[in-house]
């Protein structure tokens, strides 16, 4: 066979479905996410969560959606409009930008491999995720600021000083990983992984998952880390004047982030789209075990957060500096030494 | 490879496009019936009071401003990180340097200067949340800091109230050891 099938296919076509399929695929998992917070949370509580909306409540998103596009928007008097406005938009764009460098596996369609990725080939993968992750403060503080709301100025503040504190010890556990492969490309991370020996089945790499899916619970402002929130006293945190389609971008920010930690977490310490302990995994088992792992951790998100109590502000802030920071910092000098001793030549 | 990068840019767009888009429609479907209490700050259904951009604990920027410091010298840490394999096996990048040993020591050196910031910072009480007003400047409430005993600013109030009336009675006697 000299002509494969994908060969008269414009590689622009190529790129498109890939746009389609990862965005959709986003956006998808950011509505599906809503739901079943609501639906796991009910079995928790054995609750039978919603249930009116299409079969098991499936079509729930939906109808949310287009609840939120019908519904009147406020903005307080008081408001600084134009920052208020920009806001949710500085939320939810950056949180969805940064898949585009996730590896997520790869196709195999007639001799041809086509990476399932945006931007596989990015060498400073890491670089361009933790830029646009950092940026995901603004959206919170400005949120919270500009509403002119004595709630939402706490939860501003509150949320962009959780997320710098844990930035911190975030990307510190990350480094762990560009040390273990030497790359900040995603996709070389993974191919260092790919023969069966994850980054997690060292010590140092342990300790830095351990550490980088705390972090990544506390930059999403998740509990046990809702402080941006944290009903009982801030009402609704940094986003409680807002309604509508602006709220609900602020929601779809929060769950993409928690998908593209999420993904993060899959592809750095448990080997992206590869299975433990073999030395080649079939491509066509990649992408089902890449989104199975990465469905661990979006469901590890929800069933912390109706399991453990949320953390008083000054504990979170003693968790971040004093014990996740200096173990952060000395994990990746045990890792920097590690790979010095064991590599060969020099 | 730059080619990739052209792509972030264009899914970048896709992303604008999306929300702007969500947006666009939204405004065009929503009602708008604006009333005056419809467009007053959310406080609890009382008349809101006053305005909410006043000045802040100056805690969280002390938070951000270390942040600032730590943030900058990780940053430096990225190189360093890349290129160590390279410079033990003496390949890519560092090939022909022969800096080894010494990256990793330079590694080392580094961390450990980050981590002096990180003590004095201790140290200075810059780290603790629940801090007292004592004499000239904010303190750490406790020099062990354990958090079961710092629980409200009431208690922190009842304690300077103590420790004041302790400093104006006359002195006990020093008990033996």
């Amino acid at each position: 066979m000299d002509k494969s099938l994908l060969s008269d296919v414009p590689q622009v076509a190529i790129w498109i479905a890939r746009v389609v399929v990862i965005f959709g695929g986003l956006v998808t998992t950011a509505a599906l996410m809503s739901l079943a917070e609501r639906k796991v949370s009910a079995w928790m509580q054995y609750r039978y969560g919603p249930n009116r909306v299409g079969p098991f409540g499936l079509l729930q998103p939906l109808a949310d959606g287009l609840k939120f596009l019908f519904k009147e928007e406020l903005i307080p008097a008081g408001a600084n409009k134009l920052l208020f406005r920009l806001a949710p938009a500085m939320a939810a764009i950056p949180s969805m930008m940064t898949i585009a460098v996730i590896p997520i596996g790869t196709l195999v369609i007639d001799g041809d491999t086509i990476p399932l990725s945006i931007a596989p080939g990015v060498d400073l993968g890491i670089m361009y995720m933790l830029a646009l992750g950092g940026l995901a403060v603004y959206g919170a503080i400005l949120g919270g600021w500009a509403s002119n709301s004595k709630y939402s100025l706490m939860g501003g503040l509150r949320a962009s000083a959780q997320m710098i504190s844990y930035e911190l010890s975030l990307i510190l556990s990350i480094l762990v990983a560009v040390v273990l492969s030497g790359s900040l490309d995603l996709t070389k991370i993974v191919e260092a992984q790919s023969h069966g020996f994850w980054n997690v089945f060292t010590p140092f790499g342990f300790v830095a998952f351990v550490l980088f899916t705390i972090a990544s619970f506390a930059e999403t402002n998740r509990h046990p880390f809702d402080f941006a929130e944290c009903e009982p006293e801030l009402v609704g945190g940094f986003h409680t004047e807002y309604s509508a389609m602006r709220f609900a971008l602020f929601f779809l920010g929060e769950y993409c982030a928690m998908t593209v930690m999420a993904c993060l977490n899959v592809t750095l310490f448990l080997g992206g789209p590869s299975l433990p302990f073999l030395e080649n995994t079939p491509w066509w088992l990649g992408i089902p075990v890449f989104l199975l792992k990465a469905a661990f951790f979006l469901f590890l998100f929800i069933w912390v957060r109706w399991t453990l109590p949320r953390f008083r502000f000054d504990q979170l802030m003693r968790l971040g500096w004093k014990v996740a920071l200096p173990i952060a910092l000395a994990n990746l000098l045990v890792a920097g030494a590690w790979v010095a001793f064991t590599t060969k030549g020099g | 490879m730059y080619f990739d990068y052209l792509n972030v840019l264009v899914f970048a767009s896709v992303g604008l496009v999306f929300v702007f888009a969500n947006l666009l429609i939204a405004s065009v479907l929503r009602p708008k019936r604006l009333t005056d209490e419809g467009l007053d700050t959310y406080e609890c259904g009382e008349e809101t009071i006053g305005s909410a951009w006043v000045q802040f604990d100056i805690r969280y920027y002390t938070v951000a401003l270390v942040y600032v410091v730590f943030a900058v010298e990780i940053a430096f840490l990225f190189p360093w990180a890349l290129v160590l394999k390279d410079a033990m096996a003496n390949t890519g990048a560092a090939a022909g340097l022969g800096i080894g040993y010494f990256a990793l020591a330079e590694g080392f050196a580094f961390v450990a200067i980050l981590f002096l910031g990180l003590v004095y910072v201790w140290c200075k009480g810059d780290l603790d949340w629940v801090l007292a007003y004592e004499g000239q400047r904010y303190q750490p409430k406790f020099a062990d800091s354990r958090l079961e005993r710092v629980s409200t600013v009431r208690d922190i109030e009842a304690e300077i109230e103590a420790r004041a009336k302790a400093a104006k009675a006359p002195a006990p006697e020093p008990s033996a050891t």
